[in-house]
């Protein structure tokens, strides 16, 4: 397989975890989380800012350093070359633009992340992500588009550039692939009729 | 659905691995330098995601199985197709190049159906594959739309939904052609879980 299977650009792997301790929260809002709300113990804590629970930011919201939100932000949040957590109490409705950006609460805009957009199993997003790296876990709620082409989009090619993935021709149906019988379009497959061939009588039903 | 002939009790939540031969061989054919615009309808899936990340791609997961089910089809065209648009991301600058359906066209009436094609197509460009799994008209299979994903080996994981297997009124394959504007079948093939794997070709708007 062309693409399946070729590990040439590993956009899947996991972020690696912090491991430090919840303590040494250096806040800018002093967030305090009550037992029953711990946010995800994978969100960094050490030497970031921190938008609280209870604190609510209207409009854009810039700085030269990590930030984690556990509050509600609308608008627009740029953190070029930091680190930006969405924590599990965090409410955002905003465009989100840092190197590095974790999510897992709940979003609702773009996220440009130049180094890694990580979406958690608990984390809600609704809108396109565009990195060089996205991991997704299993469970997140996720509705939008996933860009990782960010090389051409940044070079602002013409999108119409794209090309319709290829229909397989007959030949490339692999026997005994799974294949308990062929029905074919009549006139579609003139060139490439898999009955024809002798698919159908492979048998091995699957699936 | 009430017309269902119920058979046997699959486990809910249960998985299966599927070989999709039409599916497997179209993925198979994607260069890692091609770019390529893919739309899922089904929910996100870290496997999926990982399938195609080592190409030039995006991805876009409507997730809008649950609410594609839920939609009444007898408020009118126009009324379906606004309904059937705020559900689909909002149109890319790039058209999708390859469109996973899944099998969610067998558990859609005939009116959601085309209004979500129309949709679809819209967000397509000319030469687009669909990939469907199809329910073969004589053949039981579960009730629900499964949880598809993708796998490096180009399989699909199933993850069934329903708790009980029927008989879908599943549209002969010339009506679902019809229903799919612009589209023809490139080929079906039949699988062993009762589903047709296939294959449509968009040809570009009228």
């Amino acid at each position: 397989m062309a693409m399946f299977d070729l590990g040439k650009r590993s956009t899947s792997q996991e972020p690696a975890r912090s491991e430090e301790p919840m303590d040494g929260l250096d806040s800018v809002f002093n967030a305090q989380s009550t037992p029953q709300q711990q946010p995800s113990p994978a969100v960094r804590r050490r030497d970031a800012a921190v938008v609280g629970p209870s604190i609510h930011i209207e409009g854009t919201l810039r700085g030269e350093e990590d930030l984690i939100i556990e509050g509600h932000v609308s608008g627009t949040v740029q953190l070029q070359g930091n680190t930006l957590t969405i924590g599990s109490q965090g409410k955002v409705e905003a465009d989100l633009h840092a190197q590095t950006v974790f999510v897992d609460g709940s979003v609702e805009g773009d996220i440009y992340g130049s180094d890694l957009v990580a979406i958690r199993k608990n984390a809600r997003v609704i809108g396109n992500v565009s990195a060089p790296r996205v991991s997704l876990e299993d469970g997140a709620r996720f509705k939008g588009s996933i860009e990782m082409d960010v090389r051409k989009e940044s070079t602002g090619k013409p999108a119409s550039t794209s090309t319709p993935a290829t229909a397989p021709r007959a030949e490339a149906a692999k026997p005994g692939a799974g294949a308990s019988g062929v029905t074919s379009k009549d006139d579609a497959d003139k060139k490439d009729n898999l009955s024809a061939k002798g698919e159908a009588s492979k048998g091995g039903a699957t699936g | 659905m009430s017309n269902l002939a119920h058979s046997h009790t699959p486990r809910a939540g249960q998985t299966d691995v599927i070989e999709a031969p039409m599916l497997e061989t179209t993925l198979a054919r994607l260069e890692p330098d091609q770019r390529s615009v893919v739309f899922d309808l089904g929910a996100a899936s870290a496997s999926t995601l990982s399938c195609f990340a080592n190409g030039r791609c995006r991805i876009t997961f409507a997730d809008a199985v649950e609410s594609l089910l839920a939609l009444d089809d007898t408020v009118g065209r126009d009324a379906l197709a606004s309904r059937i648009d705020s559900l689909l991301p909002r149109a890319p600058e790039a058209p999708a190049t390859l469109i996973l359906c899944w099998d969610l066209p067998n558990f859609l009436s005939r009116p959601v159906l085309r209004a979500l094609m129309e949709g679809l197509t819209e967000r397509s460009a000319g030469g687009a594959l669909f990939h469907q799994f199809i329910a073969y008209p004589s053949r039981a299979v579960p009730t629900r739309p499964g949880r598809y994903s993708l796998r490096k080996d180009g399989k699909v994981l199933r993850q069934i939904s329903a708790t009980e297997t029927g008989v879908l009124p599943v549209l002969p394959m010339r009506d679902l052609e019809h229903i799919m504007p612009g589209c023809h079948l490139v080929r079906s093939v039949l699988l062993g879980s009762g589903m047709q794997d296939c294959l449509f070709r968009y040809g570009g708007p009228d």
